[in-house]
């Protein structure tokens, strides 16, 4: 590594089910000017931009790089658009970190966005005129077979929907706020795709997310304290083959592994400070603790159980509240991204764990088969 | 922005017509399968047998495109994981009741063909071992279509329970999605 690479601005928007006072460039020109504030640094200061969103249907922009380059001011710079598809706002950030400690570019600009309300998602989730049953009814087979293996109680799922609900409330650009959630009324919800809940699964966005990266010189200028990445990866797999584990995905252990080992981290558990992990349907907490090697096989749901992963926990994962409670899909990946670094800088606010100095930053993507992660830390590396 | 104009919103539908021109290996599934059997494809190197075939191993990145590596494969095998779809009514949506669709591992096969619509069956008596086989449409109404991506669903109607005891989880638990 040439370069060491710093966080040095974070902005999103505030996420809702529908932004209709902005257009896509309006929402993530939004997102851009909250990070370059924070960063104290204007347009001309930005060497390149780097995009996520996910498939163009979604909003029905083919290209939409192409259209966003003025507001996002990137004209007569390089403007890179990366597509992983779920885990993109995650891959998104990963590459634009690659160009900052490549030495190719001093400051990046990195925004990923989804407006799905001008789109047609759930249609375009479940298929299209072909039919299909989305994601839930995806990744539901999957679920059910973590549950069945591991002999999981089925309030595990239940106690994970109330806990990011109830950590969103503290989170001031959150979509979600549940206030009166609990138990009763996840149970109470409406079975979806067996064993998901309507209150266990996540709502659709409008938002965006985006940071400023720098090289050394500039993470020690920065105004504020900056983020330091300690490491980061991204990992793919074939989405079907025979002996395949959707559950507890290879990709995405080799991921974390060379993550930590980037960060010099041995035991997750006791080095990291907090997780942003990215959960769509309740059951995800469990299962990508195994996957992260946060938890040992089988053994995930006794840290949601135990309130481990809880705000006050002694893992907290999700204190902003996490895709379940906001989720513009091409940008969930950075916001995990971003509230990792922010939390690390001492930025997070009411949602702000005490004293963290380390955190991991994670995405997910496709048919559980493309990963993306950062560790971030407050001490440079 | 306070002060800028409004945006305003217009609705355009967007269709998409695409013709896709079909692997010979993907041809020859679909002829076979609309003449009633199923068909994989064996790996030379790891042996594991692939359906529907894709003329290659991903695992050894091996072809598997002659007929030397065809094998038959039974129209009946385990039901590994599955869901209950509680259909969401969005504009487009063709189902209108609860059913059920699981990933079924054939008798033959090395992995699991997913989203495989379950009939005839208590949607409470749903369990992963539980052992299925085929509903063939009537061979008139079999399309040709599979390789264009309907897959079994353009010969098989549903996947109904047979009177056979369970697999055991430890049996399947490697080939489960």
């Amino acid at each position: 590594m040439a370069e060491r690479c710093a966080v040095i601005g974070i902005g999103q928007t505030h996420h809702t089910r529908r932004r209709d006072d902005v257009s896509l460039a309006g929402l993530v020109r939004e997102a851009a000017v909250r990070a370059l504030e924070d960063a104290e640094l204007g347009w001309k200061d930005i060497e390149a931009v780097v995009i996520g969103t996910a498939p163009d249907l979604f909003e029905g922009v083919m290209m939409p790089e192409l259209y966003l380059a003025e507001a996002l001011g990137a004209v007569g710079k390089p403007i890179t658009r990366v597509h992983t598809a779920g885990s993109v706002g995650g891959s998104t950030a990963v590459v634009a970190t690659q160009l900052v400690q490549s030495g190719v570019h001093e400051r990046v600009l990195t925004v990923a966005f989804e407006k799905q309300s001008e789109g047609d998602t759930s249609w375009g989730l479940s298929g299209g005129r072909s039919g299909g049953v989305g994601a839930g009814g995806y990744f539901a087979p999957h679920i059910k077979a973590y549950i069945e293996r591991s002999g999981a109680p089925e309030h595990v799922g239940w106690k994970v929907a109330v806990k990011d609900r109830q950590n969103a409330l503290r989170n001031p650009y959150a979509h979600l706020k549940l206030d009166k959630i609990d138990i009763d009324s996840v149970k109470g919800s409406e079975m979806l795709w067996a064993p998901i809940r309507r209150l266990e699964s996540c709502p659709t966005s409008d938002g965006a997310c985006a940071m400023v990266l720098a090289n050394e010189a500039g993470g020690r200028r920065a105004p504020r304290a900056p983020a330091w990445v300690h490491g980061k990866a991204i990992r793919s797999e074939n989405g079907f083959f025979p002996g395949r584990d959707p559950v507890n995905p290879v990709a995405g252990q080799d991921c974390a592994a060379d993550v930590y080992r980037q960060a010099g981290i041995t035991d997750p558990r006791r080095e990291l400070d907090m997780i942003e992990c990215y959960v769509p349907f309740s059951w995800y907490e469990p299962m990508w603790m195994e996957n992260l090697g946060i938890a040992e096989k089988n053994r995930g749901w006794e840290l949601t159980d135990s309130g481990a992963t809880a705000f006050e926990g002694d893992i907290p994962v999700n204190c902003s509240g996490g895709v379940l409670s906001t989720n513009p899909i091409g940008a969930s990946g950075m916001l995990r991204f971003a509230e990792a670094a922010l939390q690390v800088r001492g930025q997070a606010g009411e949602r702000q764990v005490d004293g963290a100095r380390r955190a991991l930053g994670h995405a997910y993507g496709g048919a559980a088969q493309y990963f993306a992660m950062w560790v971030v830390g407050s001490e440079r590396p | 922005m306070a002060g800028s104009e409004p945006v305003s919103f217009m609705q355009q539908m967007v269709s998409l017509e695409y013709k896709l021109r079909a692997s010979p290996v993907a041809v020859d599934f679909a002829r076979r399968l609309c003449a009633g059997t199923i068909t994989g494809h064996a790996c030379p190197e790891c042996g594991l047998v692939y359906t529907p075939p894709s003329g290659f191993c991903s695992i050894c990145v091996v072809p598997t495109n002659t007929r030397e590596h065809e094998v038959e494969i039974a129209d009946r095998g385990t039901v590994t994981a599955f869901t209950i779809v509680n259909p969401i009514q969005y504009r487009g949506q063709k189902e209108r009741e609860v059913y059920a669709v699981a990933s079924i591992l054939l008798d033959g096969a090395s992995g699991t063909i997913g989203q495989q619509r379950l009939g005839d069956v208590d949607l409470d008596r749903v369990r992963m071992g539980m052992r299925v086989e085929a509903v063939w449409l009537p061979e008139e109404k079999r399309k040709d279509s599979a390789a264009m991506g309907a897959g079994l669903a353009s010969a098989i109607h549903h996947w109904r329970p047979v009177d056979e005891p369970d697999t055991p989880l430890e049996e399947f638990a490697e080939h489960i999605i």
